[in-house]
């Protein structure tokens, strides 16, 4: 029996210090919770299999087999995890710059830092307001839409058309007849799973 | 106390007994392996199941009775795991009864174990996996001395070579999933000598470094087992980390 234990715990549950893996095998934990230790749960009395002293207790670790999708990758490297939850959530915006994760995501731009270059810019060209906006064609599970009003209320979707390619970031521009007093556009995010 | 006292006592927990029979419940662990994961736990069975034959000081401890490994299999089919890197198997017999157990009723639970098994091993590390979830590809133990240190001069003199504690290892692919294989190192580290112990983490991790190195070698590496830290719980100071078992290959998760 080895009093020095196996099942390093210093800070309580949860905190191990007797696991390594490799980069790859990380990518592939879903998140830090998959790290389990549970010393009450063999505590029953008159079970053998208890913990006599902090070694000796089992730990878990849950590997996904799924690969990450971009988005988890992304939230994993600016956030830590990749769930949809806290910090890391698609609608979350925690650099206060007016931008959730999920157009953070979609244009490029810094989760952890105010920022607006990359933003869409409107312009007009031939009689057309139009809205330029850069897609990453990488990032396959969201979709990019622009999308046009003349209230505010009704929107209705836009045909794009490619300007520039820079490896996988295509510059598009959609565009509408200014032939109305107001005409909105805008550039829709949708999550595809 | 009284006589009678007593034997009323002693005839309420017979009585006791008799009503609440002992059974070993299957009781699920508290998380339930998410979809498309695969469950892989570590676990230092301690002196599995040898301890009746220690017959002095802390390691005497009676043998596991046949209940008790019951209740030993029933939680192991309760963690709902797909590996299990285990520590401290003294008797290859102890591990084969204790997968009989696993497959009674229909499991699929198959052990790695070292071929020397036996005498001139005890405290071996082994590898159990349920093979309705995953494959196995390769399985090795590790039996070379390892050498290799940056200051030879910290290499003891009485440096153990792996013939003791030997890691074991193993390639799995999930059932249905065999382009995503993962390689489950079982270890245990010597329980006394830091400087031991601190060789035994650089020679591990300069071995996960040269698997991946190898262009067919998966890049998922899991380092499991009995690492022998300290810990404040057993009243004992925790030892400084050392990078030693920390090269850029491989990562803690702490």
């Amino acid at each position: 029996m080895k009093r020095n234990g196996d099942i390093t715990t210093y800070a309580g549950n949860g905190t191990i210090d007797h696991i390594y893996v490799t980069p790859a095998a990380r990518d592939r934990l879903s998140n830090p919770t998959s790290f389990v230790i549970r010393p009450e749960y063999y505590g029953e009395s008159g079970e053998d299999f208890r913990a006599t002293y902090s070694d000796h207790l089992p730990v878990f670790v849950d590997l996904s087999i799924t690969a990450l999708t971009p988005r988890q990758n992304w939230r994993r490297t600016n956030f830590g995890i990749a769930d949809n939850n806290g910090d890391g959530a698609d609608t979350s915006d925690f650099d206060g710059d007016g931008l959730p994760n999920l157009l953070e995501y979609a244009l490029d731009l810094h989760p952890r830092e105010p920022s607006v270059t990359g933003l869409p810019s409107a312009g007009e060209n031939g009689g057309n307001l139009t809205l330029t906006y850069q897609k990453d064609t990488a990032k396959t599970d969201i979709s990019y839409q622009v999308e046009a009003s003349d209230s505010l209320t009704g929107w209705l979707p836009l045909s794009d058309e490619l300007i520039s390619t820079n490896g996988s970031v295509e510059t598009r521009r959609a565009g509408v007849p200014m032939n109305a007093a107001r005409k909105f556009l805008r550039l829709k995010i949708t999550p595809l799973f | 106390m009284n006589t009678k006292i007593t034997l009323l006592l002693k005839a309420f927990f017979l009585a006791g007994l008799l009503a609440f029979p002992y059974r070993a419940r299957a009781q699920t662990f508290p998380y339930a392996t998410p979809a498309n994961h695969v469950r892989v736990v570590a676990w230092n069975l301690e002196f599995f199941n040898d301890r009746g034959t220690k017959t002095s000081g802390s390691n005497f401890l009676p043998d596991r009775t046949s209940a008790q490994l019951d209740l030993l299999a029933a939680r192991i089919k309760g963690f709902d795991a797909s590996v299990i890197a285990l520590q401290e198997i003294d008797q290859i017999s102890a591990l084969n009864n204790l997968r009989t157990r696993l497959n009674a009723g229909g499991g699929s639970w198959q052990v790695i174990t070292e071929s020397f098994f036996g005498g001139l091993a005890p405290q071996q590390n082994a590898l159990l996996y349920d093979s309705s979830k995953v494959t196995l590809v390769s399985s090795a133990f590790v039996s070379s001395n390892p050498t290799p240190n940056p200051n030879p001069n910290n290499i003891p003199a009485n440096y153990p070579t792996w013939t003791f504690r030997s890691p074991a290892t193993a390639v799995f692919t999930p059932v249905g999933h065999s382009d995503k294989p993962f390689r489950v190192i079982s270890i245990h580290a010597h329980w006394s000598d830091p400087a031991i112990r601190n060789t035994e983490g650089y020679w591990l991790a300069n071995y996960v470094a040269s698997l991946l190195a190898k262009s067919a070698e998966t890049k998922n590496v899991l380092l499991m087992g009995d690492f022998n830290g300290l810990t404040p719980v057993d009243g004992q100071t925790p030892p400084p980390r050392t990078t030693a078992w920390c090269p850029a290959a491989i990562s803690r998760t702490s």
